[in-house]
């Protein structure tokens, strides 16, 4: 899951950033509304936390020319003003949380989580593939019954090709989703995350869930 | 000496009553008096009316008509009272008698005047009696031929004075009864109008701090009492005005607080959510007090502020000042993030500058000024200190902008305001840091403005009054601006 966090407060922004990376997001901060903009205009976050109160175009107008360009990201508001009036205009113009200061991280992360789920249609937390249950709340895969240890980046993937199942993700759309700018990652990292994940879910004498989708990308379900 | 408790409406009923009662006292006594004297004279013009009449009736020669009792009968009147009289030949021997009041003994007149007298009559009450000697015979005839007649009149006056004392009784119930009925007006008048002041102090009684925007109803007052009303209504709205600003005051601080708190407690929570290598702790623990120090600065101009507004006589030690190694000082803990920042920052203070002034509040208008101009200048900017005592001059930092706002220059020194965000670099807006900065300035007599000068620049400058015969000369000329500020 990519996310924009966009707060100037500088402390707080560096320690969400390392938190929410810790937690399996891509993160990129911006520290004012225009760089803000600027950057959710060049990628497609899943998640957007705002800050209302911003040097160079304020939160609201952030998320008036989002919505106004169609930016299907969610956004979660994440403010000192806790006024109900404040709440009421930021939901009314378009944000699908809001989240006051001071607030518990874990909490911001559940709220991310919840936002992620209603945009992708989820009921709730565990995404079932055949035998394959991704836990997006605990970060836990199973496969028939057992536990599945991954690595952070692995299971970003495994999660993002789950909340997907069933469709065809180019390998531009995970490079995009799952990881951060930062990692900048060479032209072959997917190919070698999804190996790894192969090796770890589709055993041998399993079906195999994991598709390659030649000249196009991955695919993950059942269907073959 | 306690002063006894006076009842307005007490003390208003028993002055109409009495104004009233002593009012038409006088008037009744002066109604009777007239009424009864003039009565009285009718009363004694009948008696000699009959005498002059009985007189008249008896002939020239002294010879009694056959029924003087019947001639008289006219004039006698008796509904009047009961009346006798009696005539008397010159020699004093009776001619004739009437009788009524017999057991009264009547004597002739003594002297030739006519006298009037009031008499006891026998049956009780009283009677008026009329004696004079009179001429016998018609009017008009010569004196010199008539004979002298000596005539008694005596009529009984009880119902003279029963009408009078009627009359009395008329009055003295017409006056008591309007004084009973005035009262009771005067009563009511004002039982309406106190019941009306009880009604409104009791909805006074129930106003509390969330009921502050009701107003008196002071409509069905009475002028007179309508002000001291409508005084209340309106100290109830400054007293709601100025609940409502503290209100918003405790509301911005503790915004004001939420930020770094936020700050804080994500750092903390996020450092503390897994095994981590030291380092990676030693460097959340840095961030956390940076936080720290930026909420302990938020406190003490919070204290500093709450001090001043409460008008406390915060203590003062005036004291020769160095201004330039004082603002030397006030920037050391800001360096850090001017460099960060990219800010270039020039002391231009001459060692020689210096003022007597309270060096606390000095330091604390220095650092807030400093702060805010590290704080607010576009990054890559200068910020430079200039002092000139002699001049007026305190202290004026400037900055490399951006400007502020020309609608906002007035107001930027107000708890909290929020100025066009574009001036707003680390915070979202300038907190109380310039609140301050002008409460401490007003209390040392200095005056404190900001300016937007060309070029994009911005200057605070604190002014105190020129010192009067400061040598000018020794004081340096300002070095030339610097030219590099952002346009």
């Amino acid at each position: 899951m990519r996310l924009l966090l966009i707060e100037d407060y500088l402390p707080l922004a560096r320690s969400l950033t390392q938190g929410l990376k810790e937690a399996g997001y891509g993160v990129d901060a911006a520290a004012d509304g225009e760089t803000g903009l600027a950057l959710a205009e060049e990628t497609a976050y899943d998640v957007i936390v705002l800050d209302l109160m911003l040097p160079r175009a304020d939160g609201y107008v952030v998320l008036e020319r989002l919505r106004a360009a169609k930016s299907t990201a969610g956004v979660i508001i994440l403010t000192a003003r806790h006024e109900l009036p404040d709440r009421i205009r930021g939901l009314d113009l378009g944000a699908d949380d809001y989240v006051t200061k001071p607030f518990a991280f874990d909490e911001l992360v559940a709220r991310i989580r919840s936002v992620v789920r209603r945009r992708q249609g989820l009921p709730h937390n565990v995404i079932e593939i055949a035998d394959l249950k991704v836990d997006t709340t605990a970060r836990r895969v199973e496969r028939g019954g057992h536990v599945i240890a991954l690595s952070a980046r692995e299971y970003a993937l495994i999660e993002y090709l789950a909340s997907r199942h069933g469709e065809t993700i180019t390998r531009a759309e995970i490079v995009e989703h799952v990881y951060d700018f930062a990692s900048a990652p060479s032209s072959n990292v997917v190919d070698v995350y999804i190996g790894y994940l192969r090796r770890k879910i589709d055993r041998e004498g399993q079906v195999k869930l994991i598709h390659t989708r030649r000249g196009i990308g991955y695919c993950i379900g059942a269907l073959e | 000496m306690s002063r006894r408790a006076v009842s307005l409406q007490r003390t208003l009923t028993v002055t109409v009553i009495a104004i009233v009662g002593v009012a038409l006292a006088g008037l009744s006594a002066t109604v009777y008096e007239l009424y009864g004297r003039g009565s009285r004279e009718r009363f004694d013009e009948r008696l000699a009316e009959v005498a002059r009449d009985a007189a008249m009736r008896v002939g020239r020669d002294g010879i009694l008509p056959s029924d003087l009792e019947a001639d008289l009968l006219p004039t006698l009147d008796q509904s009047r009272g009961a009346t006798s009289f009696q005539l008397w030949n010159d020699d004093g021997s009776v001619l004739a008698r009437y009788p009524p009041l017999a057991s009264v003994a009547l004597s002739p007149p003594e002297g030739a005047l006519p006298r009037f007298d009031t008499v006891p009559l026998p049956e009780g009450g009283a009677g008026r009696l009329y004696r004079a000697w009179l001429g016998s015979g018609p009017k008009g005839s010569a004196p010199s031929a008539a004979k002298r007649i000596g005539i008694a009149v005596l009529r009984d006056t009880g119902k003279l004075e029963h009408r009078l004392a009627r009359l009395r009784r008329l009055l003295g119930a017409t006056t008591i009864g309007t004084m009973f009925l005035s009262g009771l007006v005067a009563w009511l008048v004002i039982h309406r109008s106190v019941r009306s002041v009880a009604r409104l102090s009791t909805r006074i009684g129930s106003i509390d701090a969330f009921s502050l925007g009701e107003r008196l109803d002071v409509e069905d007052l009475p002028d007179e009492l309508r002000p001291p009303f409508a005084k209340v209504n309106e100290l109830l709205s400054r007293i709601e005005q100025v609940l409502s600003r503290e209100r918003q005051f405790s509301a911005d601080v503790s915004h004001e607080l939420r930020t770094p708190l936020a700050g804080l407690r994500a750092i903390l929570e996020v450092s503390g959510s897994r095994e981590r290598a030291p380092s990676e702790h030693r460097a959340a623990l840095g961030d956390a007090l940076e936080v720290v120090r930026q909420l302990e600065a938020i406190v003490e101009n919070l204290l500093a502020l709450a001090r001043l507004g409460v008008g406390q006589p915060t203590e003062e030690h005036r004291e020769q000042i160095e201004i330039g190694g004082l603002v030397e000082s006030c920037f050391a803990p800001l360096g850090d993030i001017a460099q960060r920042r990219g800010l270039r920052f020039d002391n231009w203070v001459a060692p020689t500058a210096g003022v007597v002034a309270d060096k606390v509040k000095l330091r604390l208008i220095t650092s807030n000024l400093l702060s805010n101009a590290v704080q607010y200048t576009a990054e890559g900017g200068w910020i430079t200190v200039e002092s000139e005592p002699a001049l007026g001059v305190v202290l004026r930092v400037r900055d490399s902008g951006p400007a502020i706002p020309e609608s906002a220059l007035a107001r930027i020194f107000d708890p909290f305001f929020r100025v066009d965000h574009s001036r707003s670099g680390g915070g979202d807006h300038y907190g109380i840091g310039l609140t301050l900065v002008r409460g401490l300035c007003e209390t040392c007599g200095y005056r404190v403005k900001a300016e937007n000068e060309p070029g994009g620049a911005v200057a605070f400058t604190v002014t105190r009054q020129p010192t009067p015969g400061a040598e000018l000369d020794g004081s340096a000329p300002l070095q030339p601006r610097i030219g590099t500020g952002t346009d």
